[in-house]
Protein backbone atom coordinates (compact mmCIF):
# COMPACT_ATOMS: atom_id res chain seq x y z
CA UNK A 1 0.00 0.00 0.00
CA UNK A 2 1.16 3.32 -0.55
CA UNK A 3 2.21 5.16 2.31
CA UNK A 4 1.05 8.35 3.77
CA UNK A 5 3.07 10.74 5.83
CA UNK A 6 0.01 13.46 6.60
CA UNK A 7 -3.35 11.59 7.84
CA UNK A 8 -6.03 11.63 6.03
CA UNK A 9 -8.04 14.10 8.11
CA UNK A 10 -5.00 16.45 7.74
CA UNK A 11 -6.30 19.61 5.95
CA UNK A 12 -4.40 20.13 2.04
CA UNK A 13 -1.86 23.00 3.42
CA UNK A 14 -0.89 20.65 6.13
CA UNK A 15 -0.38 17.28 4.10
CA UNK A 16 1.61 19.49 1.69
CA UNK A 17 4.10 20.37 4.36
CA UNK A 18 3.80 17.07 6.02
CA UNK A 19 4.73 15.46 2.65
CA UNK A 20 7.81 18.11 1.86
CA UNK A 21 10.46 15.27 1.75
CA UNK A 22 8.47 13.59 -1.04
CA UNK A 23 8.51 17.17 -2.92
CA UNK A 24 12.16 17.09 -2.36
CA UNK A 25 13.30 13.71 -3.74
CA UNK A 26 11.15 14.18 -6.59
CA UNK A 27 12.59 17.97 -7.25
CA UNK A 28 15.66 17.06 -9.41
CA UNK A 29 13.58 15.08 -12.16
CA UNK A 30 10.87 17.77 -12.19
CA UNK A 31 13.25 20.84 -12.67
CA UNK A 32 15.39 19.11 -14.98
CA UNK A 33 12.04 18.51 -17.02
CA UNK A 34 11.01 21.58 -16.95
CA UNK A 35 13.91 23.42 -17.88
CA UNK A 36 15.24 20.98 -20.59
CA UNK A 37 12.02 19.45 -22.32
CA UNK A 38 9.22 21.61 -21.27
CA UNK A 39 10.50 25.17 -21.41
CA UNK A 40 11.93 24.30 -24.81
CA UNK A 41 8.80 22.92 -26.58
CA UNK A 42 6.80 25.91 -25.26
CA UNK A 43 9.60 28.36 -26.44
CA UNK A 44 9.62 26.46 -29.87
CA UNK A 45 6.20 27.37 -30.57
CA UNK A 46 5.99 30.81 -29.30
CA UNK A 47 9.44 31.39 -31.36
CA UNK A 48 7.71 29.81 -34.74
CA UNK A 49 6.12 33.33 -34.39
CA UNK A 50 8.83 35.16 -35.08
CA UNK A 51 12.49 36.35 -37.40
CA UNK A 52 14.54 35.23 -34.95
CA UNK A 53 18.52 35.15 -35.34
CA UNK A 54 19.04 33.33 -32.07
CA UNK A 55 20.22 36.19 -30.01
CA UNK A 56 18.68 39.68 -30.01
CA UNK A 57 16.76 40.63 -33.19
CA UNK A 58 13.51 38.73 -32.69
CA UNK A 59 10.29 40.42 -34.64
CA UNK A 60 6.88 39.29 -34.97
CA UNK A 61 5.81 37.70 -38.02
CA UNK A 62 2.62 36.46 -37.24
CA UNK A 63 1.78 33.20 -39.04
CA UNK A 64 4.66 34.58 -41.78
CA UNK A 65 6.89 31.39 -40.96
CA UNK A 66 3.98 29.03 -41.46
CA UNK A 67 2.88 30.98 -44.76
CA UNK A 68 6.71 30.50 -45.90
CA UNK A 69 6.92 26.82 -44.91
CA UNK A 70 3.72 25.81 -47.33
CA UNK A 71 5.18 27.43 -50.39
CA UNK A 72 8.88 26.76 -49.24
CA UNK A 73 9.96 24.82 -52.36
CA UNK A 74 12.54 22.97 -50.42
CA UNK A 75 10.41 22.05 -48.01
CA UNK A 76 7.85 20.58 -50.63
CA UNK A 77 10.68 18.53 -52.26
CA UNK A 78 11.54 17.06 -48.78
CA UNK A 79 8.15 16.21 -47.95
CA UNK A 80 7.89 14.20 -50.95
CA UNK A 81 11.18 12.78 -50.32
CA UNK A 82 9.75 11.83 -46.76
CA UNK A 83 7.02 10.13 -47.78
CA UNK A 84 9.35 7.77 -50.02
CA UNK A 85 11.54 7.11 -47.57
CA UNK A 86 8.47 6.58 -45.00
CA UNK A 87 7.05 3.68 -46.93
CA UNK A 88 10.02 2.31 -47.89
CA UNK A 89 11.01 1.77 -44.29
CA UNK A 90 7.73 0.72 -43.43
CA UNK A 91 8.26 -2.18 -45.84
CA UNK A 92 11.86 -2.67 -44.58
CA UNK A 93 10.59 -2.30 -40.94
CA UNK A 94 7.94 -4.99 -41.03
CA UNK A 95 8.91 -7.58 -43.78
CA UNK A 96 12.31 -8.45 -43.20
CA UNK A 97 12.55 -8.54 -39.85
CA UNK A 98 9.20 -11.03 -39.20
CA UNK A 99 11.13 -13.46 -42.19
CA UNK A 100 14.39 -13.15 -39.32
CA UNK A 101 12.26 -13.68 -36.20
CA UNK A 102 10.02 -16.29 -37.59
CA UNK A 103 12.73 -18.20 -38.54
CA UNK A 104 15.06 -18.10 -35.23
CA UNK A 105 11.04 -18.56 -33.72
CA UNK A 106 10.45 -21.71 -35.75
CA UNK A 107 14.36 -23.04 -35.59
CA UNK A 108 13.81 -26.59 -33.29
CA UNK A 109 17.33 -26.07 -32.69
CA UNK A 110 17.05 -23.87 -29.44
CA UNK A 111 20.87 -23.23 -28.79
CA UNK A 112 21.03 -22.33 -32.45
CA UNK A 113 17.91 -20.31 -32.50
CA UNK A 114 19.77 -18.66 -29.67
CA UNK A 115 23.08 -17.92 -31.61
CA UNK A 116 21.23 -16.59 -34.46
CA UNK A 117 19.42 -13.98 -32.33
CA UNK A 118 22.45 -12.31 -30.55
CA UNK A 119 24.11 -12.39 -33.73
CA UNK A 120 21.10 -10.51 -35.37
CA UNK A 121 21.04 -7.88 -32.25
CA UNK A 122 24.46 -7.10 -33.05
CA UNK A 123 23.41 -4.16 -35.04
CA UNK A 124 21.99 -2.58 -32.57
CA UNK A 125 25.17 -1.97 -30.29
CA UNK A 126 27.55 -0.95 -33.07
CA UNK A 127 26.88 2.77 -33.17
CA UNK A 128 24.65 4.04 -35.62
CA UNK A 129 27.57 6.34 -36.97
CA UNK A 130 30.09 3.76 -37.09
CA UNK A 131 27.08 1.91 -39.53
CA UNK A 132 26.88 4.82 -41.56
CA UNK A 133 30.68 5.34 -42.54
CA UNK A 134 31.03 1.92 -42.85
CA UNK A 135 27.98 2.20 -45.35
CA UNK A 136 29.78 5.34 -47.13
CA UNK A 137 33.30 3.17 -48.09
CA UNK A 138 30.57 0.50 -49.69
CA UNK A 139 29.22 3.08 -51.72
CA UNK A 140 32.61 4.46 -52.67
CA UNK A 141 32.12 5.10 -56.28
CA UNK A 142 36.15 3.47 -56.82
CA UNK A 143 36.93 1.22 -54.60
CA UNK A 144 33.67 0.81 -52.60
CA UNK A 145 32.17 -2.52 -51.87
CA UNK A 146 28.73 -2.64 -54.12
CA UNK A 147 31.15 -1.30 -56.81
CA UNK A 148 33.97 -3.97 -56.14
CA UNK A 149 31.01 -6.45 -55.96
CA UNK A 150 29.23 -5.70 -59.24
CA UNK A 151 32.74 -6.05 -61.16
CA UNK A 152 33.24 -9.33 -59.26
CA UNK A 153 29.83 -10.77 -60.84
CA UNK A 154 30.27 -9.11 -64.37
CA UNK A 155 28.13 -6.14 -64.29
CA UNK A 156 30.49 -3.52 -63.31
CA UNK A 157 28.16 -1.15 -65.98
CA UNK A 158 25.81 -1.34 -63.11
CA UNK A 159 28.14 0.20 -60.65
CA UNK A 160 27.38 4.14 -59.96
CA UNK A 161 28.46 6.86 -57.94
CA UNK A 162 25.41 5.66 -55.66
CA UNK A 163 25.52 8.88 -53.02
CA UNK A 164 26.88 11.54 -55.29
CA UNK A 165 24.33 10.56 -58.64
CA UNK A 166 20.77 12.16 -58.13
CA UNK A 167 18.74 9.71 -59.07
CA UNK A 168 20.42 7.32 -56.39
CA UNK A 169 21.15 9.52 -53.52
CA UNK A 170 17.67 9.31 -51.47
CA UNK A 171 17.12 5.68 -51.46
CA UNK A 172 21.15 4.60 -51.09
CA UNK A 173 20.68 6.68 -47.92
CA UNK A 174 17.32 4.77 -47.55
CA UNK A 175 18.44 1.23 -48.24
CA UNK A 176 21.69 1.30 -45.87
CA UNK A 177 21.63 -1.45 -43.25
CA UNK A 178 20.66 -4.38 -45.83
CA UNK A 179 19.03 -7.09 -44.95
CA UNK A 180 17.21 -5.33 -42.44
CA UNK A 181 16.16 -8.18 -40.82
CA UNK A 182 17.72 -8.11 -37.37
CA UNK A 183 18.11 -5.44 -34.89
CA UNK A 184 15.24 -3.80 -32.41
CA UNK A 185 12.00 -4.71 -35.22
CA UNK A 186 13.71 -8.17 -34.93
CA UNK A 187 13.26 -8.35 -31.40
CA UNK A 188 9.84 -6.36 -31.12
CA UNK A 189 8.76 -9.67 -33.44
CA UNK A 190 10.36 -12.29 -31.95
CA UNK A 191 9.55 -11.15 -28.41
CA UNK A 192 5.64 -11.50 -29.68
CA UNK A 193 6.16 -14.68 -31.20
CA UNK A 194 7.39 -16.03 -27.87
CA UNK A 195 4.04 -14.92 -26.12
CA UNK A 196 2.07 -17.19 -28.12
CA UNK A 197 1.20 -20.17 -26.21
CA UNK A 198 2.15 -23.19 -26.96
CA UNK A 199 -1.55 -24.77 -26.83
CA UNK A 200 -2.96 -22.46 -29.99
CA UNK A 201 0.40 -23.57 -32.24
CA UNK A 202 -0.49 -27.44 -31.04
CA UNK A 203 -4.11 -26.30 -31.83
CA UNK A 204 -3.46 -24.93 -35.21
CA UNK A 205 -1.19 -27.77 -36.26
CA UNK A 206 -4.14 -30.58 -35.35
CA UNK A 207 -6.19 -28.15 -38.19
CA UNK A 208 -3.30 -28.67 -40.63
CA UNK A 209 -2.04 -24.94 -40.36
CA UNK A 210 1.42 -25.00 -41.68
CA UNK A 211 3.85 -22.69 -43.30
CA UNK A 212 2.43 -19.60 -44.94
CA UNK A 213 -1.17 -20.52 -43.43
CA UNK A 214 -0.14 -20.90 -40.51
CA UNK A 215 1.62 -17.15 -40.64
CA UNK A 216 -1.67 -15.62 -41.99
CA UNK A 217 -4.31 -17.17 -39.72
CA UNK A 218 -2.27 -17.81 -36.31
CA UNK A 219 1.15 -15.70 -36.13
CA UNK A 220 0.49 -12.63 -37.99
CA UNK A 221 -3.09 -12.13 -36.41
CA UNK A 222 -1.19 -12.49 -32.85
CA UNK A 223 1.41 -10.43 -33.36
CA UNK A 224 -0.56 -7.47 -34.83
CA UNK A 225 -0.40 -5.06 -31.93
CA UNK A 226 4.10 -5.40 -32.77
CA UNK A 227 3.19 -4.99 -35.72
CA UNK A 228 0.55 -1.57 -35.20
CA UNK A 229 3.53 -0.49 -32.79
CA UNK A 230 6.10 -0.71 -35.58
CA UNK A 231 4.32 1.04 -37.91
CA UNK A 232 3.68 4.02 -35.37
CA UNK A 233 7.55 3.99 -34.18
CA UNK A 234 8.69 3.56 -37.74
CA UNK A 235 6.59 7.01 -39.16
CA UNK A 236 7.63 8.99 -35.88
CA UNK A 237 11.27 8.20 -36.08
CA UNK A 238 12.02 8.36 -39.59
CA UNK A 239 9.83 12.12 -39.41
CA UNK A 240 12.65 12.83 -37.20
CA UNK A 241 15.95 11.20 -38.67
CA UNK A 242 17.88 13.05 -41.19
CA UNK A 243 21.57 12.31 -39.32
CA UNK A 244 22.33 9.77 -42.07
CA UNK A 245 21.51 12.56 -45.22
CA UNK A 246 23.12 14.75 -42.41
CA UNK A 247 26.78 12.73 -42.87
CA UNK A 248 26.13 11.07 -45.92
CA UNK A 249 24.86 13.10 -48.67
CA UNK A 250 24.23 16.79 -46.29
CA UNK A 251 20.70 16.95 -48.77
CA UNK A 252 22.49 16.57 -51.79
CA UNK A 253 23.59 16.39 -54.85
CA UNK A 254 21.64 19.61 -55.31
CA UNK A 255 18.09 18.26 -53.24
CA UNK A 256 18.04 15.06 -54.40
CA UNK A 257 18.32 13.40 -50.97
CA UNK A 258 17.02 16.36 -48.62
CA UNK A 259 14.39 15.52 -45.94
CA UNK A 260 12.52 18.01 -43.64
CA UNK A 261 14.25 17.13 -40.62
CA UNK A 262 17.80 18.05 -42.16
CA UNK A 263 16.11 21.19 -43.91
CA UNK A 264 14.96 22.44 -40.42
CA UNK A 265 18.45 21.74 -39.41
CA UNK A 266 20.13 23.87 -41.85
CA UNK A 267 17.86 26.78 -41.84
CA UNK A 268 18.47 27.12 -38.17
CA UNK A 269 22.36 25.85 -37.51
CA UNK A 270 23.52 27.30 -41.02
CA UNK A 271 21.60 30.75 -41.90
CA UNK A 272 20.53 31.09 -38.31
CA UNK A 273 16.98 31.48 -38.77
CA UNK A 274 15.89 30.41 -35.15
CA UNK A 275 12.19 31.87 -35.75
CA UNK A 276 11.67 30.19 -39.34
CA UNK A 277 13.64 26.52 -38.40
CA UNK A 278 11.65 26.26 -35.01
CA UNK A 279 8.27 26.59 -37.58
CA UNK A 280 9.40 23.75 -38.97
CA UNK A 281 9.66 21.72 -36.20
CA UNK A 282 6.38 22.65 -34.98
CA UNK A 283 4.79 21.79 -37.86
CA UNK A 284 6.80 18.08 -37.86
CA UNK A 285 5.64 17.74 -34.13
CA UNK A 286 1.90 18.58 -35.22
CA UNK A 287 2.68 15.70 -37.95
CA UNK A 288 3.52 13.32 -35.75
CA UNK A 289 1.08 14.07 -32.56
CA UNK A 290 -1.90 13.89 -35.24
CA UNK A 291 -0.48 10.52 -36.17
CA UNK A 292 0.07 9.64 -32.71
CA UNK A 293 -3.56 10.63 -31.47
CA UNK A 294 -4.83 9.21 -34.85
CA UNK A 295 -3.58 5.92 -33.91
CA UNK A 296 -4.14 6.04 -30.26
CA UNK A 297 -7.81 6.18 -31.54
CA UNK A 298 -8.48 3.95 -34.10
CA UNK A 299 -5.84 1.70 -34.14
CA UNK A 300 -5.29 0.98 -30.58
CA UNK A 301 -6.57 -2.64 -28.93
CA UNK A 302 -4.17 -5.41 -29.48
CA UNK A 303 -1.18 -3.51 -28.55
CA UNK A 304 -2.34 -2.31 -24.63
CA UNK A 305 0.90 -2.23 -23.57
CA UNK A 306 1.92 -0.25 -26.24
CA UNK B 1 12.24 -37.27 -31.84
CA UNK B 2 12.19 -38.48 -35.21
CA UNK B 3 11.95 -35.72 -37.97
CA UNK B 4 9.73 -36.98 -41.22
CA UNK B 5 11.82 -36.15 -44.62
CA UNK B 6 9.92 -33.23 -45.34
CA UNK B 7 10.50 -31.36 -42.01
CA UNK B 8 14.15 -32.59 -42.12
CA UNK B 9 14.14 -29.86 -45.39
CA UNK B 10 12.32 -27.35 -44.15
CA UNK B 11 14.88 -27.43 -41.27
CA UNK B 12 17.44 -27.15 -43.53
CA UNK B 13 15.92 -24.08 -45.60
CA UNK B 14 15.47 -22.68 -42.21
CA UNK B 15 19.26 -23.00 -41.48
CA UNK B 16 20.22 -21.87 -45.29
CA UNK B 17 18.05 -18.71 -44.95
CA UNK B 18 19.23 -18.11 -41.31
CA UNK B 19 23.10 -18.22 -42.35
CA UNK B 20 22.40 -16.13 -45.16
CA UNK B 21 20.66 -13.29 -43.25
CA UNK B 22 22.90 -13.38 -40.79
CA UNK B 23 26.00 -13.19 -43.17
CA UNK B 24 24.82 -10.31 -44.76
CA UNK B 25 23.70 -8.54 -41.34
CA UNK B 26 26.86 -9.17 -39.98
CA UNK B 27 29.29 -8.78 -43.53
CA UNK B 28 29.92 -4.85 -43.32
CA UNK B 29 31.43 -5.56 -40.01
CA UNK B 30 33.80 -8.23 -40.59
CA UNK B 31 34.76 -6.31 -44.12
CA UNK B 32 35.42 -3.70 -41.24
CA UNK B 33 37.85 -5.85 -38.99
CA UNK B 34 39.27 -7.35 -42.08
CA UNK B 35 39.97 -4.02 -43.53
CA UNK B 36 41.58 -2.37 -40.59
CA UNK B 37 44.46 -3.90 -40.55
CA UNK B 38 45.43 -3.38 -44.25
CA UNK B 39 47.39 -0.51 -45.71
CA UNK B 40 45.25 1.41 -48.84
CA UNK B 41 47.79 -0.19 -50.88
CA UNK B 42 46.77 -3.73 -49.82
CA UNK B 43 43.01 -2.79 -49.83
CA UNK B 44 43.17 -1.76 -53.57
CA UNK B 45 44.80 -4.99 -54.33
CA UNK B 46 43.50 -7.12 -52.32
CA UNK B 47 40.28 -6.02 -51.46
CA UNK B 48 37.92 -9.12 -50.75
CA UNK B 49 40.99 -10.99 -48.49
CA UNK B 50 43.51 -10.09 -45.74
CA UNK B 51 46.61 -9.71 -46.87
CA UNK B 52 50.33 -10.03 -45.13
CA UNK B 53 51.50 -8.26 -43.57
CA UNK B 54 48.83 -7.12 -41.32
CA UNK B 55 48.98 -3.57 -40.31
CA UNK B 56 47.99 -3.51 -36.44
CA UNK B 57 50.19 0.29 -36.22
CA UNK B 58 46.76 1.05 -37.60
CA UNK B 59 45.17 0.60 -34.21
CA UNK B 60 47.94 2.64 -32.65
CA UNK B 61 47.51 5.29 -34.97
CA UNK B 62 43.50 5.86 -34.23
CA UNK B 63 44.12 5.35 -31.08
CA UNK B 64 46.70 8.30 -31.16
CA UNK B 65 43.42 10.43 -32.99
CA UNK B 66 40.30 9.34 -31.25
CA UNK B 67 41.57 8.48 -27.28
CA UNK B 68 40.27 12.20 -26.54
CA UNK B 69 37.06 11.18 -28.25
CA UNK B 70 36.21 7.89 -26.61
CA UNK B 71 37.84 9.46 -22.66
CA UNK B 72 35.09 12.21 -23.94
CA UNK B 73 32.76 9.83 -24.47
CA UNK B 74 32.98 7.25 -21.69
CA UNK B 75 33.21 10.36 -19.18
CA UNK B 76 29.68 12.03 -19.95
CA UNK B 77 28.07 8.59 -20.40
CA UNK B 78 29.22 7.02 -17.05
CA UNK B 79 28.09 10.54 -15.36
CA UNK B 80 25.04 11.44 -16.92
CA UNK B 81 23.43 7.65 -17.30
CA UNK B 82 24.28 7.48 -13.19
CA UNK B 83 22.96 10.83 -12.33
CA UNK B 84 20.18 9.91 -14.54
CA UNK B 85 19.00 6.86 -13.22
CA UNK B 86 19.82 7.98 -9.75
CA UNK B 87 17.55 11.10 -9.78
CA UNK B 88 14.63 8.45 -11.77
CA UNK B 89 14.83 6.17 -9.11
CA UNK B 90 13.98 8.40 -6.43
CA UNK B 91 11.35 9.84 -8.11
CA UNK B 92 9.88 6.03 -8.96
CA UNK B 93 10.16 5.71 -5.30
CA UNK B 94 8.39 8.30 -4.20
CA UNK B 95 5.28 7.78 -6.60
CA UNK B 96 4.97 4.06 -6.52
CA UNK B 97 5.18 3.98 -2.98
CA UNK B 98 3.84 7.21 -1.24
CA UNK B 99 0.58 9.01 -1.00
CA UNK B 100 0.81 12.79 -1.22
CA UNK B 101 -1.22 15.71 -2.67
CA UNK B 102 -0.58 16.22 -6.53
CA UNK B 103 1.25 12.46 -7.08
CA UNK B 104 -1.14 11.70 -9.57
CA UNK B 105 -0.31 15.09 -11.11
CA UNK B 106 3.69 15.19 -11.18
CA UNK B 107 3.42 11.47 -12.68
CA UNK B 108 1.31 12.54 -15.65
CA UNK B 109 3.79 15.69 -15.87
CA UNK B 110 6.23 13.52 -15.98
CA UNK B 111 4.89 10.77 -18.34
CA UNK B 112 3.96 13.47 -20.41
CA UNK B 113 6.80 14.51 -22.17
CA UNK B 114 6.68 11.39 -24.25
CA UNK B 115 4.46 13.31 -26.40
CA UNK B 116 7.28 15.94 -26.81
CA UNK B 117 9.68 14.63 -29.89
CA UNK B 118 12.94 15.94 -30.15
CA UNK B 119 12.64 17.65 -33.61
CA UNK B 120 10.36 19.92 -31.71
CA UNK B 121 13.22 21.09 -28.86
CA UNK B 122 16.37 20.71 -30.82
CA UNK B 123 16.39 24.46 -31.96
CA UNK B 124 15.27 26.03 -28.17
CA UNK B 125 17.76 23.73 -26.21
CA UNK B 126 21.00 24.86 -28.09
CA UNK B 127 19.93 28.31 -27.73
CA UNK B 128 19.11 27.69 -23.90
CA UNK B 129 22.40 26.02 -23.45
CA UNK B 130 23.68 28.94 -25.47
CA UNK B 131 22.44 31.64 -23.30
CA UNK B 132 23.14 29.35 -19.92
CA UNK B 133 27.20 29.99 -21.10
CA UNK B 134 27.19 26.35 -21.18
CA UNK B 135 28.27 25.86 -25.05
CA UNK B 136 31.42 23.72 -25.92
CA UNK B 137 31.01 22.56 -22.01
CA UNK B 138 31.03 18.95 -20.78
CA UNK B 139 26.98 20.77 -18.84
CA UNK B 140 25.61 21.23 -22.25
CA UNK B 141 25.59 16.99 -23.14
CA UNK B 142 25.14 16.72 -18.84
CA UNK B 143 21.59 18.23 -18.72
CA UNK B 144 19.56 17.57 -21.51
CA UNK B 145 21.28 13.87 -21.02
CA UNK B 146 19.92 13.10 -17.29
CA UNK B 147 16.78 15.26 -18.19
CA UNK B 148 15.85 13.05 -21.50
CA UNK B 149 16.51 9.94 -19.38
CA UNK B 150 13.79 10.49 -16.92
CA UNK B 151 10.40 9.79 -18.54
CA UNK B 152 11.67 5.76 -19.86
CA UNK B 153 13.51 5.19 -16.39
CA UNK B 154 10.81 6.78 -14.30
CA UNK B 155 8.02 4.66 -15.96
CA UNK B 156 10.25 1.20 -15.92
CA UNK B 157 11.17 1.80 -12.08
CA UNK B 158 7.74 3.13 -10.69
CA UNK B 159 5.81 -0.32 -12.06
CA UNK B 160 8.31 -2.45 -10.81
CA UNK B 161 8.94 -0.62 -6.96
CA UNK B 162 5.00 -0.96 -6.95
CA UNK B 163 5.41 -4.05 -7.54
CA UNK B 164 7.58 -4.96 -4.15
CA UNK B 165 6.23 -6.66 -1.52
CA UNK B 166 4.68 -4.49 1.34
CA UNK B 167 5.99 -6.74 3.93
CA UNK B 168 9.56 -6.02 3.46
CA UNK B 169 9.37 -2.51 3.46
CA UNK B 170 6.99 -2.11 6.87
CA UNK B 171 9.32 -4.54 8.44
CA UNK B 172 11.88 -2.09 7.62
CA UNK B 173 9.83 0.63 9.17
CA UNK B 174 9.11 -1.20 12.39
CA UNK B 175 13.07 -1.24 12.80
CA UNK B 176 12.46 2.60 12.31
CA UNK B 177 14.34 2.80 8.93
CA UNK B 178 13.75 6.39 7.53
CA UNK B 179 12.27 6.53 3.90
CA UNK B 180 15.62 7.55 2.40
CA UNK B 181 17.07 4.60 4.22
CA UNK B 182 14.54 1.72 3.25
CA UNK B 183 15.35 3.34 -0.79
CA UNK B 184 18.72 2.14 -0.30
CA UNK B 185 18.63 -0.74 1.49
CA UNK B 186 15.57 -2.02 0.61
CA UNK B 187 14.36 -0.92 -2.57
CA UNK B 188 17.63 -0.30 -4.57
CA UNK B 189 19.38 -3.73 -3.97
CA UNK B 190 16.16 -5.42 -4.81
CA UNK B 191 15.47 -3.85 -8.34
CA UNK B 192 19.55 -4.29 -9.34
CA UNK B 193 18.22 -5.98 -12.62
CA UNK B 194 15.70 -3.62 -13.66
CA UNK B 195 17.64 -0.67 -13.05
CA UNK B 196 20.66 -2.22 -14.77
CA UNK B 197 18.10 -2.66 -17.87
CA UNK B 198 17.09 1.21 -17.32
CA UNK B 199 20.83 2.16 -17.41
CA UNK B 200 21.92 0.32 -20.17
CA UNK B 201 19.36 1.66 -22.31
CA UNK B 202 20.45 5.15 -21.61
CA UNK B 203 24.26 3.95 -22.19
CA UNK B 204 23.04 2.87 -25.77
CA UNK B 205 21.26 6.23 -26.80
CA UNK B 206 24.10 8.45 -25.26
CA UNK B 207 26.95 6.54 -26.89
CA UNK B 208 25.28 6.59 -29.88
CA UNK B 209 24.18 10.45 -29.78
CA UNK B 210 25.47 12.39 -32.66
CA UNK B 211 23.16 15.40 -33.71
CA UNK B 212 23.33 17.09 -30.30
CA UNK B 213 26.88 16.79 -29.57
CA UNK B 214 27.39 18.06 -32.97
CA UNK B 215 24.91 21.25 -32.31
CA UNK B 216 26.84 22.04 -29.11
CA UNK B 217 30.38 21.16 -29.27
CA UNK B 218 32.53 23.27 -31.87
CA UNK B 219 35.61 22.86 -30.48
CA UNK B 220 37.69 19.37 -31.27
CA UNK B 221 38.34 18.64 -27.90
CA UNK B 222 34.94 18.52 -26.51
CA UNK B 223 33.87 15.90 -29.57
CA UNK B 224 32.46 12.50 -28.13
CA UNK B 225 33.10 9.32 -30.31
CA UNK B 226 30.73 10.22 -32.83
CA UNK B 227 31.49 13.38 -33.75
CA UNK B 228 34.87 12.63 -34.21
CA UNK B 229 34.76 9.93 -36.17
CA UNK B 230 32.47 11.85 -38.26
CA UNK B 231 34.74 14.94 -37.88
CA UNK B 232 38.21 12.52 -38.50
CA UNK B 233 37.35 11.08 -42.03
CA UNK B 234 35.91 14.06 -43.64
CA UNK B 235 38.44 16.64 -42.85
CA UNK B 236 41.57 14.17 -42.98
CA UNK B 237 42.76 12.08 -46.02
CA UNK B 238 42.91 9.03 -43.66
CA UNK B 239 44.09 5.75 -44.59
CA UNK B 240 41.17 3.75 -44.61
CA UNK B 241 42.25 0.84 -42.40
CA UNK B 242 42.70 3.61 -39.88
CA UNK B 243 39.86 4.67 -39.89
CA UNK B 244 38.21 1.05 -39.87
CA UNK B 245 40.43 0.70 -37.09
CA UNK B 246 39.08 3.71 -35.24
CA UNK B 247 35.21 2.41 -36.28
CA UNK B 248 36.30 -0.90 -34.55
CA UNK B 249 37.51 0.55 -31.35
CA UNK B 250 34.71 3.15 -31.33
CA UNK B 251 32.18 0.03 -31.16
CA UNK B 252 34.36 -1.83 -29.37
CA UNK B 253 33.01 -0.70 -25.48
CA UNK B 254 29.08 -0.99 -26.04
CA UNK B 255 29.68 -4.10 -28.17
CA UNK B 256 31.37 -5.79 -24.97
CA UNK B 257 29.10 -4.33 -22.91
CA UNK B 258 26.72 -6.22 -24.67
CA UNK B 259 27.97 -9.45 -24.67
CA UNK B 260 28.45 -9.44 -20.83
CA UNK B 261 24.72 -8.41 -20.19
CA UNK B 262 23.00 -10.04 -23.22
CA UNK B 263 19.93 -11.58 -20.89
CA UNK B 264 19.29 -7.68 -19.71
CA UNK B 265 20.12 -6.02 -22.64
CA UNK B 266 17.52 -8.20 -24.76
CA UNK B 267 15.05 -7.83 -21.96
CA UNK B 268 15.50 -3.89 -21.85
CA UNK B 269 14.88 -3.19 -25.68
CA UNK B 270 11.81 -5.25 -25.69
CA UNK B 271 10.42 -4.11 -22.21
CA UNK B 272 10.81 -0.48 -23.54
CA UNK B 273 9.07 -1.08 -26.66
CA UNK B 274 6.51 -2.47 -25.32
CA UNK B 275 5.79 -0.10 -22.13
CA UNK B 276 7.00 2.99 -22.95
Amino acid sequence: MAIQLAKDRDPLWKKIVKSRMLYLFILPTIALISIFSYYPAVSAVYRSFFEWDGAFRSVFRGFGNFKEAFTDEVLQVSALHLLIVVVFHLIRELVFPMVGALLVFHLRHSRAAYSFRTLLVIPIVVPGIVILLIWRFIYNPSIGLLNQLLTVVGLEDLGQNWLGDPRFSLLSVAFIGFPWAGGFPFLIYLAGLQNITVDIFDASTVDGATGIRRFFYVELPLVLGQVKLLVMLTIITVIQSYQNYLILTQGGPGLSSMVPGLHMYYVAFRYQRFGYGSAIGVILFALIFVLTVINKKYFQGGAESA
Amino acid sequence: MKLTPAQKASEVGKWAALVTLTFLTLYPFIFMIMSSVKSNAQIYTRFWGVAAPLHWDNYAVAWRMISPFVFNSVFITLVSVLTAVFFASLTAYVLARFQFPGREFFYYYIIAIVMIPGILTLIPQYILIKNMGMRDTRWALFFPYVSYGQVFSVFILRTFFAGIADDLIDAARIDGSGHLRIYFTIILPLSKPIIGTVALMRVITIWNDFIWPLVVMSQKKNFTITVGLAYLTSEYKVEYGQAFAGYVIASLPLLVLFLLTMKTFVRGITSGALKA
